[in-house]
């Protein structure tokens, strides 16, 4: 699989070290981290990275919404959820809002480069 | 840390469970027993939310001001919460409530009990159901659509033919019907080949869907066949709607055969009457148009 230029977006600084070293460690680049969700739509178009994950529970904006947001203004803007409400209505709801697939936590490796892999397969 | 008495710290100690107490007005800890200490390591901060859960700030789940806000009697009620902390990546069930410690503060305590295997059976169990609702919804687009085109498939129009139709009845409302064929399908595929008749209707489908108005229903009916269902229309309004996609597609430039026209025939239901006779009425139209020199709209009346 190709190298990803990836924006890690996580309320919580530790979830933000713990994915981007998973992602290191698959060879990607994280080359972006955002800690809220108005953080990460202004870095966006700057950063144009090709793929982002995402926290559902952050303060203010949460990430359904600020992928409802991201989706608005780039279409095929690929999106992976991470959450650890391990209920599908969240799940459901965040890909209706455009988000391309999900982990649950605690993040597993190969389940999150698995799913990588299927994203980059299937939408590029 | 304020010292406690020895016994309450030996009896807390020996519970198997992570315990901690924290001044509700300060986060401060007041108090935090063997395990909990095991668990969270050495603290960097004295209040809660640094020493045990890393945070810059009070933690988006924390009760104590929601517990507070309530009216006086909230005290003394537990509170059930699951968590997962990022800190040890295990899940967390902690309950928690808020007490008068001997010194007047108001503190709350938490009892935290580790989860994480049944967090991670019930993990299992929505990662199937989100599978499942997954399949399912891909099962559903799928029944609806034509695999080539990605519009609407005949199916799919037979039913949107059906509600309509009852809708119109219902509410008196005028409904119409576009029936476009392509001009000379078959010679493009004879001259080209099938990959470039293919693109064709794929072409073809994208301008369709670009300029029918969103509550119009486009699908392939068939072959280089294309139906639009135009609720709440008018013949004179599906006349112009008809008019647009026309030129739309006569202005488009394709790939390969650059230019390529569609015949159109237009029909308003009447009264009692059924799709099928309204059909036939829209393709009688259509074949009007292409005697007449293809590439124009018909209208039934």
């Amino acid at each position: 699989m190709k190298a990803l230029k990836i924006m890690v977006v996580d309320d919580s600084i530790i979830t933000v070290e713990k994915i981007s070293a998973m992602l290191e460690n698959m060879g990607h680049t994280v080359v972006s981290t955002a800690k809220t969700g108005s953080e990460a739509l202004t870095k966006y178009p700057e950063v144009k990275p090709d793929l982002m994950t995402m926290d559902i529970t952050m303060p203010e904006l949460d990430g359904i919404e600020t992928t409802k947001q991201i989706i608005s203004i780039d279409p095929s803007a690929l999106i992976v959820m991470v959450t650890s409400q391990g209920q599908e209505r969240m799940v459901m709801d965040s890909l209706d809002a455009g988000a391309k697939g999900y982990v649950l936590k605690p993040i597993k490796p190969d389940k999150l480069q698995l799913i990588l892999e299927q994203i980059v397969d299937k939408y590029t | 840390m304020d010292r406690i008495e020895p016994v309450f710290e030996t009896l807390f100690d020996v519970i198997p469970f992570g315990i901690y107490i924290v001044d509700v007005e300060t986060y401060e800890i007041v108090y935090i027993n063997r395990v909990m200490q095991q668990r969270v390591g050495e603290p960097n901060g004295s209040k809660c939310w640094q020493a045990i859960y890393r945070q810059n700030s009070p933690c988006l789940h924390c009760p104590i001001q929601d517990i507070l806000s309530r009216e006086s009697n909230a005290l003394n009620e537990s509170v059930v919460l699951e968590l997962f902390s990022d800190v040890d990546d295990c899940w967390y069930q902690l309950q928690e409530k808020i007490i008068s410690w001997p010194d007047g503060r108001k503190v709350k305590y938490s009892i935290a009990v580790d989860i994480s295997e049944l967090k991670g059976m019930q993990n299992e169990l929505s990662e199937a159901h989100a599978e499942l609702s997954l399949a399912h919804r891909e099962l559903e687009r799928t029944a609806v659509t034509d695999v080539l085109t990605k519009i609407y498939n005949r199916a799919k129009l037979d039913q949107v033919l059906r509600d309509e139709n009852q809708r119109k009845n219902r509410y008196s409302t005028p409904l119409s019907l576009i029936l476009l064929d392509i001009d000379r399908f078959k010679s493009v595929n004879d001259t080209h080949g099938h990959m470039v008749g293919d693109s064709v209707l794929m072409e073809t489908a994208d301008i369709m869907r670009k300029h029918i108005r969103n509550t119009d229903t486009l699908g392939r009916w068939g072959g280089e066949e294309f139906l639009i269902i135009c609720p709440n229309t008018d013949l004179e309004n599906a006349k112009i709607v008809a008019e647009k996609l026309r030129s739309a597609l006569d202005d488009h430039i394709f790939d390969v055969v650059e230019s390529c026209t569609g015949s159109f025939g237009v029909a308003l239901f009447g009264a009692e009457e059924d799709s099928e006779s309204v059909l036939r009425r829209a393709d009688e139209a259509l074949y009007r148009a292409k005697e007449r020199g293809r590439n124009r709209v018909e209208v039934s009346f």
